[in-house]
């Protein structure tokens, strides 16, 4: 890898939240979680549609705006009721 | 892995800061507060006081009226407490960026229901009845979270590893360093035997059935090492599909929810004695919470089921260190390693990654300091006194109210993990996958069982006693 490749961790690609995570991996919260120290910075990439680690890069990378860990907002998955 | 080309380089935003680890990760809330009641009840005791009017915790009773008495003349105490864990666990899910708005309202729900479920398994009648909390929590949890609507700000409070982080880092105030240090090589050793040999089984298996490599590590990792947060490690470290994350968590939480009620079902009929079955689900059990419900299921057995041989905290101490000390500190060398595999011998994905041995420590579920340094302070705190003075004011003054802690951290848990565990969530788990992680589940509890009651057995009823 070369040490200036910019990394999964500052691509507008890549979702490391961890509220965001646990909606996007229904399941992980009951027996695990998003904040637990064994995710340290994992994230699931849109564009390969893998679960990373947050100091991979790809051609595909794109800088995103936002701080990393900050969420990005998608109405659509966060209904009113659980089920 | 940082260097200085990577920091000086704008395009690459920062990695997270020790500061930010400290404050964003569960572990290390779990310690904070774990670590925090025990160094204050320590002190405490030291000084001549105690915490043990705030831990509260109900008593036996064979008439609801006993009830009513007790929560009339305790209700201050009750209220107390639920304020003490209200701001402690507040605090940390304001570190975690929880919204308090949402999380508070549900944790008053939370133990209120606790309340109820404590009260519950005190009832003189509860194993007659088969009514152990755990059981009864996950049950009950199970039958609402999938046939009621429940509203969203509750999911906030549900936060299974949070608070059984918590009572782990607590269970260390009740193990002396001399018994971890006494158990630990034995309980390594066999999980160890029993990991590479779960995990050769399912990645064997599915290599067999022609599934990914990298899906193969993922479900190897989940049912030999520590479940959800072993697969997802794993599948962090080599690169996994984001659907072979939600089939290993699928799979994973499918049979570790079979075995909350199948391991000390089977133990009791077997008549096992406490340190025996708790070595056992630590063996076969693949999650902490899981784990501990079905351990503290049959520690409650002890005393209240004929035949059962043991303490009541042996079930929970086995397996505690079984799996805690034996399994999952063990999750950053198998992510190492498999990266390193990944990277050398599986086809690319078009993601470049590199393995690196700071994997480890990234990678180590930090709550077990906490648990190790829990052992630490009581040692040395309850060092110099002889075993009857221990018995006569260590043990009410000092460790009790810990235990009593411990007991509700836990109780929290397994009410949140029926409430969160959702059937219509669970992702396509396919048949091969299906295959190879359930060949995977036999071995592992055959071995487990065999390791347990006859290659170790004198060992782990010893502990029992």
């Amino acid at each position: 890898m070369s040490p200036c490749e910019p990394r999964c961790q500052s691509c507008r690609h890549f979702t490391r939240a961890a509220a965001e995570l646990e909606a996007l991996l229904p399941g992980l919260r009951t027996l695990s979680s998003a904040y637990a120290a064994v995710r340290s910075e994992d994230g699931l990439c849109s564009v390969h549609d893998r679960y990373v680690a947050a100091y991979s890069h790809c051609a595909a990378h794109q800088r995103q705006e936002s701080t990393p860990e900050q969420p990005q907002r998608r109405p659509s998955q966060r209904p009113a009721l659980i089920r | 892995m940082t260097n200085i080309a990577e920091l000086s380089n704008p395009a690459i935003a920062p990695r997270e800061t020790l500061w930010g680890e400290l404050i964003h990760k569960e572990d290390w809330w779990a310690i904070w507060i774990g670590l925090g009641l025990i160094v204050v009840a320590a002190a405490l005791f030291v000084d001549g006081g105690s915490l043990k009017w705030i831990a509260v915790a109900p008593l036996k009773w064979s008439h609801p009226a006993e009830v009513a008495t007790q929560l009339r003349e305790h209700w201050t105490q009750y209220a107390a407490l639920l304020v003490l864990w209200a701001v402690l666990f507040g605090i940390g899910a304001s570190g975690l960026r929880i919204k308090l708005a949402q999380f508070l309202p549900a944790f008053v729900v939370l133990y209120v229901s606790a309340l109820g479920l404590y009260f519950l398994g005190q009832w003189n009648q509860a194993s007659h009845y088969n009514l152990e909390p755990p059981l009864v929590a996950l049950a009950l949890g199970l039958l609402l979270s999938n046939t009621v609507a429940l509203p969203r700000w509750l999911s906030s409070g549900l936060r299974v590893e949070f608070y059984i982080k918590t009572g782990i880092v607590l269970l260390g105030a009740s193990l002396p360093l001399t018994l971890i240090a006494w158990a630990g090589p034995v309980a390594i050793l066999q999980a160890s035997i029993i990991s590479l040999v779960t995990f050769g089984t399912i990645y064997y298996t599915s290599k067999r059935l022609g599934l990914d490599p990298r899906l193969a590590a993922v479900l190897g990792t989940g049912g030999a090492v520590c479940g959800v947060s072993g697969a997802i490690a794993v599948a962090g470290a080599v690169g996994a599909k984001k659907e072979h994350v939600s089939i290993a968590i699928s799979l994973v939480v499918l049979w570790a929810i079979v075995m909350i009620f199948a391991l000390p079902l089977v133990s009791r009929e077997l008549g096992l004695s406490t340190g025996v079955a708790g070595a056992w689900i630590g063996t076969s059990e693949f999650a902490d919470a899981a784990g501990l419900a079905a351990a503290q299921t049959y520690g409650g057995y002890a005393g209240n089921v004929p035949g059962i041989a043991g303490s009541a905290d042996a079930a929970v101490n086995a397996f505690t260190l079984m799996k805690v000390i034996g399994r999952d500190v063990w999750i950053g060398v198998w992510a190492f390693v498999l990266s390193i595999v990944a990277i050398s011998r599986w086809e690319s994905t078009g993601v470049q990654t590199k393995a690196g041995a700071g994997e480890i420590w990234r990678r180590l579920p930090k709550f077990v300091l906490g648990f190790l340094l829990a052992s630490v302070v009581i040692t040395l705190v309850t060092h110099g006194y002889s075993y009857a003075d221990y018995k006569k004011s260590v043990l009410p003054g000092l460790v009790a109210p810990l235990q009593v802690f411990r007991v509700w951290a836990l109780t929290f848990a397994f009410l949140s993990i029926g409430l969160t565990t959702r059937i219509r969530d669970f992702a396509a788990i396919g048949r091969r996958p299906f295959y190879a992680f359930t060949v995977g589940v036999v071995i592992n509890v055959i071995l487990g069982f065999i390791l347990s009651t006859q290659v170790f057995s004198a060992f782990w009823t010893r502990l029992g006693q």
